[in-house]
């Protein structure tokens, strides 16, 4: 049954998605085109400019339709219809998380490329090559690998709260507040888990430490507090320590909001 | 005829407001049942429970000695009194969806009840009228094998003749061995094609009858007797 809720999930959300990536593709065709026959500035200029914003808008609008989308398949009229299929209510969560986290990552993707192609437009891409030869004589270029998981669970993160908020806002205790118990209750949410996951991040003694002379990671069981304390005191640093405490705890978080959220989606969600 | 669906001391809330208050009744197949009442008595939320859509009541509930869930929607078919269906779909991409989810749907029979009704299969659920969407919707409904349906007021937005087809459809399709369970105030229509009435009134079931023992025990037809009860 999944694989035909995500046939349908794919099917509804990429009638409107890759209309962004497409508008996208011409700007990006006109930089190119401008850079490499054109040569009139302005046109180079304004279209970079241009592709740059669209870059930064197809993330934000993937990211709106995901949470409406959302919204109105469970939990508006579309919901009577899919509340009322024959499958577990967990499968619909899962294939609407996805939906959503393949859209999202190929927003972000598409965001990174058009910036590439913005910074191509400028003519900066030789001050980006000299900045990432820099990277690479520190030996930090494998750093930047961190940064995919980094950002592949705040998605997950992200739409876990979001999906929790929207659910819990359907529930009979908070129908009568209508669509502004969603917002209220992610904000909510969102404070507590940031503020927990700060104390995480600061206070568990499993971290990742990195050196300034030669650029290095390494685990270690140093709390982050620590290394605050010793930078305050005005001590000379060797290298940095990240609490990895926040991370453990997202990834904690991540499977705890789904499951509730599955939980409420079966026991407690009732249509209004 | 064997029970298929055991409703005991139902009771549902919203927020202070009793909506149904200590409900309890069988429904067994082979029947079709007339719910009535005025607008908001409880006949869509008795509807939404046996549907699954409601979980906060307090009671019991059986669908085939089991609550609500996953097998229950598998062998109901529900029509609400909304649309459900995506506006951006178009009648034959409806009709793809309930032959992947349901195994007792029938695409052939969906598609002569389509055609009965004039409908074009390739035209988009948001370019019809609300008349149209809601033939669109029974047409799904009234094409699965189903072991229950409910069909929650399918007659509200019809005109007359609409209405008439609508109820033969209704007639000539659902499974003998089923239950239909009709939520309506448009009585006049509907008393025809009642097995047995359930009136609901004040959250409470002010009577619960088959129609010939009605006719018989009241000398009144239903609509007379709906008359009767629910005079303002």
């Amino acid at each position: 049954m999944l694989s035909k809720l995500l046939k349908y999930e794919f099917k509804d959300t990429a009638r409107t998605i890759p209309l962004l990536y497409l508008v996208g593709l011409i700007f990006a065709g006109l930089v190119l085109f401008s850079v490499k026959l054109l040569h009139i500035q302005w046109f180079q200029f304004t279209t970079s400019v241009v592709l740059m914003l669209l870059g930064i808008a197809v993330s934000i609008i993937t990211f709106v339709i995901i949470v409406m989308r959302f919204y109105k398949n469970l939990y508006s009229n579309e919901g009577y219809l899919m509340f009322t299929l024959p499958v577990k209510p967990g499968l619909l969560l899962a294939s609407k998380s996805i939906a959503a986290f393949f859209w999202m990552i190929l927003s972000y993707c598409f965001t990174a490329g058009a910036f590439l192609v913005s910074l191509y437009g400028f003519g900066v891409t030789g001050e980006l090559a000299l900045a990432m030869d820099e990277i690479k004589s520190l030996g930090a270029e494998k750093m930047i690998y961190l940064f995919i998981p980094a950002i592949v669970l705040a998605t997950l993160y992200l739409l876990g709260q979001i999906y929790f908020a929207v659910t819990v806002a359907n529930t009979p205790a908070l129908h009568s507040m209508g669509i502004a118990a969603a917002f209220l209750v992610f904000i909510a949410t969102n404070i507590i888990l940031q503020i927990v996951e700060a104390i995480f991040t600061v206070f568990i003694p499993f971290s990742i430490e990195i050196g300034f002379e030669k650029i290095n990671a390494s685990l270690t069981s140093k709390n982050m507090f620590g290394f605050i304390l010793e930078t305050v005191k005005g001590s000379e640093p060797t290298g940095i320590v990240i609490g990895l405490g926040g991370y453990v705890f997202e990834i904690v978080m991540v499977c705890v909001l789904f499951y509730v959220t599955s939980r409420m989606m079966k026991n407690k969600v009732s249509l209004k | 005829m064997s029970r298929i669906i055991e409703i005991s001391s139902l009771d549902k809330k919203y927020g202070s407001r009793k909506v149904l208050d200590n409900i309890s009744l069988t429904l067994e197949n082979g029947t079709i049942v007339g719910l009535l009442g005025p607008n908001g008595c409880g006949k869509t939320t008795l509807i939404k429970t046996i549907a699954g859509l409601i979980k906060d009541y307090k009671g019991k509930v059986l669908i085939e000695g089991s609550e609500p869930g996953e097998y229950s929607k598998s062998i109901i078919s529900y029509l609400p009194e909304k649309t459900y269906l995506s506006e951006n779909y178009k009648a034959r991409e409806a009709l793809d969806f309930f032959e992947d989810f349901y195994a007792d749907f029938d695409r052939k029979k969906a598609l002569e009840m389509l055609t009965q009704f004039k409908l074009d299969p390739d035209q988009k659920i948001k370019s019809m009228s609300k008349g149209m969407q809601e033939k669109v919707q029974l047409t799904l409904v009234m094409s699965r094998k189903a072991k229950i349906y409910l069909l929650d007021e399918p007659l509200g937005g019809l005109d007359p003749a609409s209405r008439k087809a609508m109820l033969d459809i209704i007639l000539n399709n659902y499974s003998e061995d089923a239950v239909v369970l009709l939520s309506t105030h448009l009585i006049n229509d509907v008393e025809r094609i009642f097995d047995r009435v359930i009136m609901i009134g004040d959250s409470k079931i002010l009577i619960d009858d088959t129609v010939d023992n009605i006719r018989e025990n009241n000398g009144k037809s239903v609509v007379e007797l709906f008359e009767e009860v629910f005079k303002c």
